[in-house]
């Protein structure tokens, strides 16, 4: 079949989980369907690549727009033109996909235009990412949601606990959503590494613990607890390091408040890291550290346990549906500054633990495929296509 | 960040500028930011130092645009 996906980030545009699950999804159905992915450009990245029968077209906006929200208006309709130019190239779409509300406008348009079933996946909410905002932003982003929502055949979702979320806040039918975990590309977080040169690499000195998180630096991620956090470990082992990998605007907020706690010169911001660097730095750590507030699915856990990296995570949403407590990881409740330092420490301390929840972790890490997940997709493509309604 | 940090790559964002050939002056930010021209310069070099922008000098005129680090960032808030 030839399927048409949109969506604002896919590598090396890498915002959130949305590129990686695109890029691992759209990998995998390529194999034997014909995969367009429209997505907005980047520096560096050609306008088309082609990898087999996936198709990569990236978007240029040439119009600028004077808040956020009109440029994603404004990038769904140079990403409609584009579709019209792919459905005159190569033909029409036998489903059309789309990933979360930035694309919600081009998927709803192309259904209509091209009459093909829409397909809709929520990587997340406004309603989570916002914690229930009213303001008049968070209200389209909403109206969004919802049109979405109902304007596709079917609906997929990456969490069990996501499918109870969706079905209160839009009153989608359960019959409707399919709840299709996300998955690691095994391969990528294989292999040895030098522990010792990546170490140095991050400054961490001969005999030192490395603590390692990773992702977008914002409020939702929960780093600042884990900054607060980082004391309370250093009075049990004194001897190891904070490295947090990822970019966003809490950067001077989390180095202040490193400032304020006394752990400036143990804690490391080591900005945006590409693939191999990520790889090695959480083959190369002690304990990795998801202190997320929310977290619809968490793909950073499946990463750490796929490089054989023990776990610390919030019990939250997906998080606590991947990782099970004392078995491939620790749950610590969220906001729980000491329960969470007690949870590094813990595995700092007992090698024994450590070792057998990261062995678990990543047995655990080789079920979720992305072979798997293309499967299960195509499925609910199959569905849509059965049961699609254009009225 | 700064508020005006944060306001300065969203709006370098959203008018496109993620490379020289569609880069925004100066100047012309700081209208957009409703702000006096040339207020700008100190925090845009900091923007720079941190890898958040590229700055250059285009006829005499103050020109900025956003690196791929400055692009994901102002990205991260929406996703």
């Amino acid at each position: 079949m030839r399927i048409l996906m949109l969506t604002w980030e896919y590598p090396p545009r890498i915002i959130g989980g949305i590129a990686r699950h695109v890029e691992g999804l759209a990998r995998e159905l390529s194999f034997r369907n014909e995969v367009h992915i429209v997505t907005l450009d980047f520096p560096g990245s050609p306008p088309l690549e082609q990898k087999g029968s996936l198709y990569i077209h990236r978007v240029p906006v040439e119009i600028p727009s004077p808040t956020f929200h009109t440029w994603v208006l404004m990038f769904n309709h140079f990403f409609e033109k584009r579709v019209g130019q792919i459905a005159h190239a190569y033909g029409p779409p036998d489903v059309v996909h789309t990933h979360d509300w930035l694309t919600v406008t081009s998927g709803v348009a192309t259904k209509h235009l091209l009459r093909r079933p829409l397909v809709m996946t929520f990587h997340s909410t406004e309603a989570k990412r916002s914690s229930g905002s009213t303001s008049p932003e968070s209200n389209l982003v909403n109206g969004l949601e919802w049109w979405g929502a109902f304007e596709s055949t079917r609906v997929i979702t990456i969490s069990r606990s996501m499918v109870a979320h969706l079905e209160t806040q839009f009153q989608i039918p359960a019959s409707k959503i399919a709840s299709i975990y996300n998955a690691v590309d095994m391969e990528k977080f294989s292999g040895s590494v030098d522990r010792e040169a990546v170490r140095r690499r991050w400054r961490v000195e001969p005999g030192e613990k490395l603590i390692a998180a990773v992702g977008r630096l914002t409020a939702q991620k929960g780093f600042d607890n884990l900054v607060r956090a980082f004391p309370l470990v250093l009075q049990k082992v004194p001897r190891c390091r904070l490295l947090i990998m990822g970019e966003g605007y809490m950067r001077t907020e989390l180095q202040a408040l490193a400032r304020e706690r006394g752990v400036a010169d143990r804690t490391i911001l080591g900005g945006f890291v590409g693939d191999r660097d990520l790889s090695d730095a959480l083959k190369s750590s002690d304990v990795v550290v998801i202190p997320s507030r929310f977290e619809p699915f968490g793909i950073t856990a499946l990463e750490a346990m796929a490089a054989g990296a023990p776990l610390a995570v919030s019990k939250v949403d997906g998080l606590a549906e991947i990782v099970q407590n004392e078995v491939d990881g620790l749950q610590f409740v969220p906001e729980d500054i000491g329960g969470m330092a007690d949870a590094i420490v813990r595995l700092l301390m007992d090698g024994p633990l450590a070792s057998r929840l990261a062995s678990n972790g990543m047995e655990k890490a080789k079920r979720y495929s992305w072979s798997s997940v293309a499967e299960r997709t195509e499925e609910v493509y199959e569905a849509a296509m059965r049961d699609a309604k254009y009225e | 960040m700064s508020e005006l940090g944060k306001k300065v790559l969203s709006a370098l964002l959203i008018v496109g500028a993620q490379s020289r050939e569609m880069s925004e002056s100066a100047a012309h930010l700081a209208s957009r930011l409703e702000l006096q021209a040339g207020s700008l310069e100190k925090d845009l070099r900091d923007l720079q130092a941190k890898g958040y922008v590229t700055l250059f000098e285009k006829d005499g005129t103050l020109m900025v645009y956003l690196t791929t680090i400055g692009i994901v960032t102002a990205s991260s808030t929406y996703s």
